[in-house]
């Protein structure tokens, strides 16, 4: 069919299509709608479109998994460690994909950790919450991305983890980058 | 004043015969996206979706030169039905497209089966940003980790039918404000 959809289909089935939670007999009715609809697809591509970015746009804090993951589909990743009260510096270099400054800080049992990412001012640009943490080391893992140094941040920051139990938050350390940008 | 559009069965009634190379272009272009919305499902791969709408479309063609439709008017059905067959033959090893293309002389027009325009990373982040912190990590852990529903709800005690309904909400509120460039 060309021309406007009398049924278009909603955004909630066409993201369960495309991560096949469909039964077989739903998905069956919706793939013959697609097939025969050009604007039911138009919308459906702008849905697939959006997805396969959300699927490309990285975190700012990676698991210790995520970035096993990311080194095996072949991404080239400049690692950095960085301990408590170090001043790193970094150089994002042309032929990199991603750079990730890994925090070093014990393993706890604390609720959760929220890393606050500051610049000269003494409040945090920027504060994540609840962020992975390598289950074996501790480790915070900051994914680096290229795009960032178009969004305003500083290139010299400080990120601080704050662990929080309950009511209560303990810094564990402030760990700074003076970061350099080749294009 | 503007030709209304042939519809699909027109165009698939002045192939047959093989002479008609404007229906044959009209009706590559407008299945191509239809076909990789198929493939991107099914092969969760959007190089093997490009290769499938080039395979798809060779047979469709030439089935429609050869007059082997039997019913014109739901050509459409035909062309899902390729694509089921096609994908069922790569899942047991066939490849079979170079030597069709060739032997029949089809020449499918190139470039249809490119995937449409990502979503700017900039502007996505600032659309993520805007979400609320369990809405965040859903669309982190569906579309990044490629988590299940189950598993997130597993992950963030949430049933199911919840994670799909944060879900569905949090996707909704990111493609408005990437639409409306409110980040």
């Amino acid at each position: 069919m060309i021309g406007p959809c009398p049924h278009p289909l909603g955004l909630e089935r066409v993201t369960a299509y495309l991560l096949g939670e469909l039964d077989d007999a739903d998905q069956h009715d919706l793939e013959q709608h697609l097939l025969g609809c050009a604007s039911c697809t138009s919308a459906a591509e702008g849905v697939q479109a959006l997805t396969a970015s959300l699927a490309a746009l990285l975190p700012p804090v990676i698991s210790a998994g995520d970035l096993q993951r990311l080194r095996g589909k072949g991404m080239r990743i400049l690692e950095t460690e960085i301990r408590p009260g170090d001043d790193a510096e970094a150089l994002f270099a042309a032929d990199l994909d991603l750079m990730v400054h890994r925090l070093v800080t014990g393993p706890g049992d604390d609720e959760r950790i929220d890393v606050e990412i500051l610049g000269e001012a003494p409040d945090p640009l920027l504060r994540l919450e609840a962020v992975p943490r390598d289950p074996s080391t501790g480790a915070v893992y900051i994914a680096c991305q290229r795009h960032y140094r178009d969004l305003g941040f500083p290139d010299h920051v400080r990120f601080r983890l704050v662990a929080v139990r309950g009511e209560s938050r303990r810094i564990l350390g402030e760990y700074g980058v003076r970061h350099r940008w080749a294009l | 004043m503007t030709a209304t559009p042939e519809d699909d069965a027109t165009l698939a009634r002045r192939i047959v015969g093989g002479a008609a190379h404007d229906a044959e272009a009209e009706l590559s272009r407008r299945f191509a996206p239809r076909i990789r919305l198929y493939g991107i499902r099914h092969l969760r791969s959007e190089d093997a979706a490009a290769d499938l709408v080039q395979e798809v479309l060779v047979i469709v063609l030439t089935a429609l030169r050869q007059g082997r439709v039997d019913d014109l008017s739901i050509v459409d059905r035909f062309v899902l039905g390729t694509c089921r067959n096609v994908v069922a033959g790569w899942r047991r090893g066939e490849r079979r497209r170079d030597r069709l293309a060739s032997e029949l002389m089809v020449a499918v027009p190139a470039g249809l089966a490119s995937a449409p325009a990502r979503a700017d990373a900039l502007r996505l982040m600032g659309c993520m940003d805007q979400l609320d912190s369990r809405e965040r990590s859903v669309l982190v852990l569906t579309y990044f980790e490629e988590r299940s529903a189950d598993e997130i709800g597993g992950s963030l005690g949430l049933s199911p039918g919840n994670v799909r309904v944060i879900r569905h909400r949090a996707l909704q509120h990111v493609k408005d404000c990437v639409d409306t460039g409110a980040a």
